[in-house]
């Protein structure tokens, strides 16, 4: 039994799920939260929302920052 | 029939909530998740890192296709909701455990996220005593985190960057858990009466 590909191939395709994703979630978090902005805050839903795509955003930043440091960008 | 108060108008009839079974193709979806893990560990084991992460991969795209087949067969249920999220806390407590065990992982922060996770799970519980009936606490930003601690598995696995995600992950699931908290155990539960 062996490994399904070589190391260079699975550490790019790590760094695609990881980065690629990351940066994709902060976009898409970005736009989730400047849409919930815009609603009513003493809503306790829409404070939810806001919390969540805010942590979105430190997660998605947390992935694209660990990739570029697995390539040694950082 | 409710009785009418005063001049109020009666209420509309309200459409019975549909009866669904548990032996649905989203709740089987969900159990099969279970079944990444025996391969999984047997990967650790082994050594196969790559084959390990491809096993926490399936068990991740399981957990978002669950969902998926239960709008699609309409077999959406609060008891699906509760089995997708204790299959969560399982199948990513087990593969937390099992890299630290084969030091795969940091030992310190597998053991402060599996020492929240229970606490989370008491809060949960907490709400649904508060709420009087079995209910999933819904939060934006614990579906996040969610996915983060499958991904926290693959980092383990495969080697990448793993004391940078695994430390980072640590205030992040603290931050989550003190706001989800206040909301779990003081704030009102949504829909209930004042």
């Amino acid at each position: 039994m062996s490994e399904p590909m070589s190391a260079t191939a699975f550490a790019w395709f790590i760094s695609v799920m990881v980065g690629g994703v990351s940066a994709l979630w902060l976009v898409y978090d970005s736009v989730n939260l400047a849409r919930a902005l815009k609603l009513d805050p003493a809503n306790p839903a829409v404070r939810d929302r806001r919390f969540g795509y805010a942590m979105g955003l430190v997660m998605g930043l947390i992935g694209v920052i660990g990739t570029l440091k697995f390539h040694g960008v950082v | 029939m409710a009785a009418v108060v005063g001049n109020a108008a009666p209420a509309a009839p309200v459409a019975p909530a549909p009866v669904v079974s548990r032996w649905n193709p989203a709740n089987a979806v969900t159990a099969s998740r279970f079944l990444t893990l025996p391969p999984f560990v047997w990967a650790v084991a082994h050594g196969y890192h790559q084959w390990a992460t491809l096993f926490m991969l399936l068990c991740g795209v399981l957990d978002k296709l669950d969902g998926f087949v239960a709008r699609i067969f309409h077999c959406r249920s609060t008891f699906g909701e509760l089995f997708d999220a204790i299959t969560d806390a399982l199948c990513y407590g087990f593969g937390l455990v099992i890299v630290a065990a084969y030091g795969w992982a940091p030992v310190i922060p597998v053991a402060l996220v599996i020492a929240l996770g229970i606490a989370n799970i008491g809060m949960r519980v907490a709400y649904g005593l508060r709420a009087g009936r079995a209910t999933n606490y819904k939060s934006y930003a614990m579906e996040r985190l969610v996915a983060y601690t499958g991904y926290l598995i693959g980092f383990a696995t495969a080697g990448f960057e793993v004391a940078f995600f695994f430390w980072l992950f640590v205030p992040v699931m603290i931050a989550i858990l003190l706001y989800d908290a206040k909301r779990m155990l003081v704030d009102p539960i949504p829909g209930a009466p004042a």
